[in-house]
């Protein structure tokens, strides 16, 4: 395995807070564009629209606690590499992935639980919030997915 | 009843099912065909939808593949003083009171049909075991384990609830044979 002293230790610290930048810009426009979309509902007096888009802003805002605590939660190695760690030890995605994408698939739970209720007692309204939610959680996963897949093949490349 | 007329205006009051009503004004549609026009997602429509059929101003119809929405014709072609004299004058007003009441007590206490917990205060836990009770026939009798295994399809406690059926009368219990009083 090749040693971490090989690399410029730095990089690894600036390869994780360029993605949390990224990662969380994205996140802080998508809460601008679902704000923006609540009240734009709320003022064509459409009520129910702007309430979905109130729930959207809600799973967003979850996730971005999530992302906060998955960073959280790194290693210390992760965080700041050292030249007696090893490249391995020093990498920050694969944790970071395990960690947040397993909040992808606890807190969700719940909602898909209540979605098979709701679609098998036929409760069409309660079954449209959840799908609205689920969507929204598996958009905000999807580019994260895609965000640091795009990291990952940088690194390999590199 | 006030509820149901409440209910219908705020059915109305949202721009996007009034939309979906002048579409269907034109003819009847089905859900993608009205999601596409509006453009709003399919599901959305569908939520539109079923508050509109709630209230009675749509109704549905399966044809082969879809299922096609249209508008209650005979609610619309009511004038609006009519229709907030109540089309139902022989159901007095108490009674009305009195359904919403119950409905409001099972909506709180149950959820996909399971009970969350029986009520403390008999009023409310009789209109709770007098829900339960539509799950058996008045057309037969059943065994101790018979009932059991349908309260429990309700609630896990199905020894109160069973007891509980007998000491409000809503059944009887004779030689561990219990039968729906009629």
């Amino acid at each position: 395995m090749k040693p971490i002293n090989a690399l410029d230790t730095q990089s690894e610290h600036t390869e994780l807070i360029a993605f949390t930048a990224a990662y969380t810009n994205y996140l802080s426009a998508l809460k601008s564009q679902k704000t923006a979309a609540a009240a734009k509902y709320q003022a064509a007096q459409r009520e129910d629209e702007s309430k979905f888009a109130k729930i959207e802003l809600n799973v967003v805002d979850i996730f971005e606690k999530m992302y906060s605590a998955s960073v959280a939660k790194l290693p210390k190695e992760a965080k700041t590499p050292s030249a007696s760690h090893t490249l391995k030890e020093a990498e920050w995605q694969a944790p970071l992935k395990e960690t947040y994408l397993g909040f992808f698939e606890k807190i969700p739970t719940a909602w898909f639980q209540n979605l098979e209720k709701c679609e098998q007692f036929d409760c069409v309204q309660e079954a449209h919030v959840e799908r609205v939610k689920i969507a929204q959680m598996q958009a905000i996963k999807a580019t994260f997915v895609d965000m640091i897949s795009a990291v990952e093949k940088e690194a390999i490349h590199d | 009843m006030i509820e149901d007329q409440v209910k219908f205006f705020k059915a109305l009051a949202d721009a996007s099912r009034v939309r979906i009503i002048k579409s269907l004004m034109e003819s009847p549609m089905y859900v993608e065909l009205l999601s596409e026009r509006l453009e709003l997602a399919a599901s959305t429509v569908s939520f539109h939808l079923k508050k509109l059929e709630d209230v009675g101003l749509v109704t549905k119809e399966k044809d082969q593949y879809y299922i096609i929405y249209s508008l209650n014709s005979e609610l619309l072609s009511k004038s609006l003083g009519d229709w907030l004299k109540g089309e139902n004058a022989n159901v007095s007003e108490e009674d009305g009171r009195e359904a919403a009441y119950r409905q409001k007590i099972l909506d709180t206490f149950f959820k996909f049909n399971q009970l969350k917990s029986i009520p403390v205060q008999r009023k409310k836990r009789l209109v709770v075991l007098e829900h339960m009770v539509e799950a058996f026939s008045k057309d037969r009798t059943y065994s101790e384990k018979e009932v059991n295994l349908i309260i429990a399809d309700f609630h896990d406690d199905f020894a109160t609830l069973r007891r509980e059926f007998i000491n409000e009368k809503l059944m009887t219990r004779e030689n561990s044979i219990y039968t729906r009083v009629k």
